[in-house]
């Protein structure tokens, strides 16, 4: 018995679509086609070569992207950027409540635009005022790939002053990115000698934690170690091995003292006390200092000095410690 | 010049105009052309054989993904799918004159089902394995396409008199 239905089977003759669609489909086939194979066995590649950052930590400052069309531009993030998705949180209207990709060895989220909760997009907004950037190796390849796949070129890639080859873009959901690889060689003098010329002054900010630099001035809260001492009767010597051993850089000695420009901060000496000795910060010295004995140690009267006060102790067993309130903005 | 490509430019009309007859729009068309090569690209260099039957195969997938998601938007297909009573067809003569006209008023589920099972002409097997459904529920889901798209055809013949 035949099925009345049997009458709905469709032609299949061809048909031919516009020539926009099939020249922009070929030419993201051809790139597609271009874009360096990945290798199954190993991680996913990563624009900077970079190990994948740890997805259990909690960044403490992630990008959270709004997007017009999330799903579509994972695709792109993905295929132009080298991205990898992480995972997305669908809703039953279809729209991306949540997602996370990886590149090289950055964290972003994005989602869809929610009018109701004022979560708008670039396209809504109608501009941007943020940008990101995409460090890679080979400048070149990727900001081409993105164009082919729909950015827009808002700077061509061209060397700049800072030591960078870069080029800006905006992709098809409105975003800024700003693509650059570093020039091979460029160093820091050149980067402050490039600045001057111009015109910007180049100021350093505080460095937090391992500086690199002999002066810095740092935030203090209550119990860091504040500095260190190392007595020893070698300063080269134990230059040599605690630099070995825990990567420490010294400046160079002055009066039998070098002192330590990695973190944490303090050095060694020859001519000092015979034991190390530890200053821990305090937020008011008077009153530690009467704490101190409240809890049964010892300690002696606070001294003032340029780097702030001081007040050498005890605790109750009697071990040797320094208490300090380090002075605001002292640089040592 | 690539094999892929080559296969696009012979490819590109009969995938484009297998998906244009089932779409509503030629937006539509094109989005599903457009995931059905770029998959074809990832097959073809993970080393699978790609050709016009595995576009079209593939085109369908894209085609039965699309009206999930339409489907989900409406937020009524699961619901619709599960329901389990049998609807008679009178086993009447149709007019294919509307086919497309009376499929685009059909809810996404069931223009599914009878665009797997008719147009295409994919036995009830295969179809539920595109459904995800089992033979029988299947069987259900299309007894119930035909006849919606027999009230539909009905009504709207009333409408043009």
């Amino acid at each position: 018995m035949t099925d009345p239905f049997d009458i709905l089977r469709a032609d299949t003759a061809p048909i031919i679509p516009s020539t926009r669609f099939t020249t922009s489909l070929r030419q993201q086939l051809l790139t597609a086609l271009e874009a360096p194979m990945p290798d199954p066995t190993t991680t996913p590649a990563t624009p900077a070569g970079a190990p994948l950052p740890d997805l259990a930590a909690v960044p403490t400052v992630m990008p959270y992207l709004c997007v017009a069309g999330a799903a579509a531009a994972i695709d792109f993030y993905v295929a132009a950027f080298g991205a990898v998705e992480h995972h997305r949180l669908v809703e039953a209207d279809g729209r991306i409540g949540h997602a996370e990709i990886v590149i090289g060895n950055s964290r972003l989220a994005l989602a869809d635009e929610y009018p109701e909760y004022g979560v708008l997009s670039p396209t809504s907004i109608g501009g941007s005022g943020t940008k990101f950037t995409v460090s890679v190796p080979d400048v070149d390849t990727l900001f081409a790939r993105a164009l082919a796949l729909g950015a827009t070129e808002e700077r061509p890639v061209t060397d700049q002053f800072y030591g960078h080859r870069s080029g800006h873009l905006r992709d098809p959901w409105g975003h800024q990115w700003a693509v650059s690889s570093p020039i091979a060689g460029f160093t820091d003098e050149q980067y402050t000698a490039n600045a001057a010329e111009q015109g910007l002054q180049h100021e350093a900010a505080a460095p937090a934690g391992d500086a690199g630099h002999g002066h810095q001035v740092k935030h203090h809260d209550r119990g860091d170690l504040y500095y260190f001492t190392l007595p020893t009767s070698d300063l080269a010597r134990a230059q040599a091995f605690f630099g070995a051993l825990l990567g420490w850089r010294f400046a160079s000695p002055e009066a039998g003292h070098a002192e330590n420009i990695s973190a944490p901060p303090g050095g060694l000496h020859t001519d000092g006390p015979a034991l190390p000795e530890l200053w821990f910060v305090v937020e008011d010295i008077h009153a530690a200092v009467a704490l101190v004995r409240e809890l049964g140690g010892t300690a002696e009267e606070p001294v003032h000095y340029e780097s702030g006060w001081d007040a050498t102790c005890t605790d109750d067993q009697g071990t040797r410690f320094h208490l300090s309130v380090p002075a605001a903005h002292y640089t040592r | 010049m690539s094999t892929l490509l080559h296969l696009y430019d012979e490819a590109l009309p009969h995938v484009y105009g297998y998906l244009v007859r089932r779409c509503d729009d030629h937006a539509t068309a094109e989005d599903l052309t457009a995931e059905t090569f770029m998959a074809a690209v990832h097959a073809h260099r993970a080393g699978t054989e790609v050709g016009v039957p595995w576009l079209i195969g593939t085109a369908r997938h894209k085609l039965a993904d699309h009206w999930r998601r339409v489907g989900r938007q409406r937020e009524a297909m699961a619901e619709l799918w599960d329901a389990a009573a049998e609807v008679a067809d009178d086993g009447s003569p149709l007019d294919a004159l509307h086919v497309q006209a009376v499929l685009a008023r059909l809810a996404p589920h069931h223009r599914l089902a009878l665009t797997l099972r008719y147009l295409d002409g994919l036995p009830v097997d295969q179809v539920a394995t595109h459904l995800d459904r089992s033979l029988h529920a299947t069987e259900s889901v299309l007894a119930r396409a035909r006849a919606a798209y027999r009230q539909v055809a009905a009504d709207l013949e009333g409408g043009e008199r």
